[in-house]
């Protein structure tokens, strides 16, 4: 399937527009809000650890920052968190999320930038979910003590068990024709 | 243009990660593994301060609070309500091994080392708690989205 479309700007060059740009983070930031959603409708007592979370919205983050760009991943991200903070949580989940977040976003950009090619998408995202579950863990240190530091094992397996769920759906996703076309149209316009 | 199209799509590598698991996803996902094994081994090492736990004896009627370490060995002798009473601390367990009070029931329960647990003696209104500096607070209760 070609999306022939996709990069017709309006003036003709082959140039990312902005409202372009602000319409796919709009739909990307969506996307990751509909998933983080559905991990709410989870009940947490099927989890087989406490705490554990699928982290689907990762899914959205790891391919912003890979295959648009990384202030457009990072953009998605925080708007996801934001509002996702204010709908279902309050103000200690955002803090959480927010530290947890810009430790995955590190890890993404070492992946995308230091460590390119070696890795697939299953090592990113379970890098990219255990950074995010250690980030949690420091403010957690800072605000309810050191002894949650012994929570560490858990949340490392947790991580580890999500991040291949999700890289299977991301390496699932991108082997779509769909998605490479798109993929390609985007890597033509940097 | 269309030709250009051609070209891109055969090259499929555009520095994105593989689809396909790799060996170095492997070895990543293992040594996650193994630091999630070896971390209790490790933080026993390095924690043991941190989550020391004491016998905190307290005399409710007149307020007055005593603290010891678990981890010596120890008989405390204490007058309290009225009574007198031998709290004996040994192999990191704390109990009431003496005690003058009518029905003795401090006495007969079973020595305590877990933070959190206590024994009451309602006759002199004494309670021998486990405490810990290592607050276990309930973590998995945070909502974290």
């Amino acid at each position: 399937m070609r999306i022939s479309s996709f990069n017709n700007d309006v003036s003709g060059k082959n140039k990312f527009s902005v409202s372009r740009r602000i319409a796919v983070c709009g739909i990307l930031t969506t996307a990751a809000l509909m998933l983080s959603y559905i991990e709410i409708l989870i009940p947490p007592f099927i989890m087989p650890i406490p705490g554990f979370k699928l982290g689907l919205a990762n899914i959205v983050t790891v391919y912003a920052v890979f295959c648009i760009s990384d202030i457009d991943g990072a953009a998605i991200s925080f708007c996801r968190i934001l509002i996702s903070s204010l709908l279902f949580g309050g103000v200690m989940s955002f803090l959480f999320s927010v530290s947890g977040a810009a430790m995955s976003f590190l890890v993404i950009l070492l992946f995308k930038y230091i460590l390119k090619g070696r890795f697939s998408w299953i090592g990113v995202s379970v890098a990219s979910a255990t950074a995010h579950n250690i980030g949690q863990l420091i403010s957690a240190i800072f605000t309810v003590g050191i002894g949650v530091a012994s929570y560490l094992p858990w949340l490392i397996l947790a991580a580890v068990i999500s991040g291949i769920f999700t890289g299977i759906i991301l390496c699932f996703l991108m082997k779509k024709s769909f998605f490479k076309s798109i993929n390609r149209e985007l890597h033509k316009t940097g | 243009m269309f030709k250009n199209d051609s070209v891109s799509e055969k090259n499929t590598n555009l520095g994105l990660p593989k689809t396909k698991l790799t060996v170095f996803d492997v070895i990543l996902i293992a040594v996650l593994l193994i630091i999630a094994l070896l971390y209790p081994i490790l933080s026993a090492a390095f924690l043991r301060e941190s989550d020391s736990m004491y016998v905190e004896i307290t005399d409710t009627g007149e307020n007055i609070v005593y603290e010891y370490p678990l981890d010596i060995d120890k008989n405390i002798e204490i007058e309290c309500g009225g009574h007198n009473y031998t709290v004996k601390i040994e192999n990191g367990k704390a109990s009431v091994a003496k005690s003058d009070c009518e029905n003795q029931i401090c006495v007969k329960t079973p020595p305590i080392s877990k933070s959190g647990s206590s024994i009451v003696c309602a006759a002199g209104r004494l309670i021998v708690e486990i405490k810990s500096d290592f607050e276990e607070k309930n973590y998995a209760d945070f909502v974290i989205q």
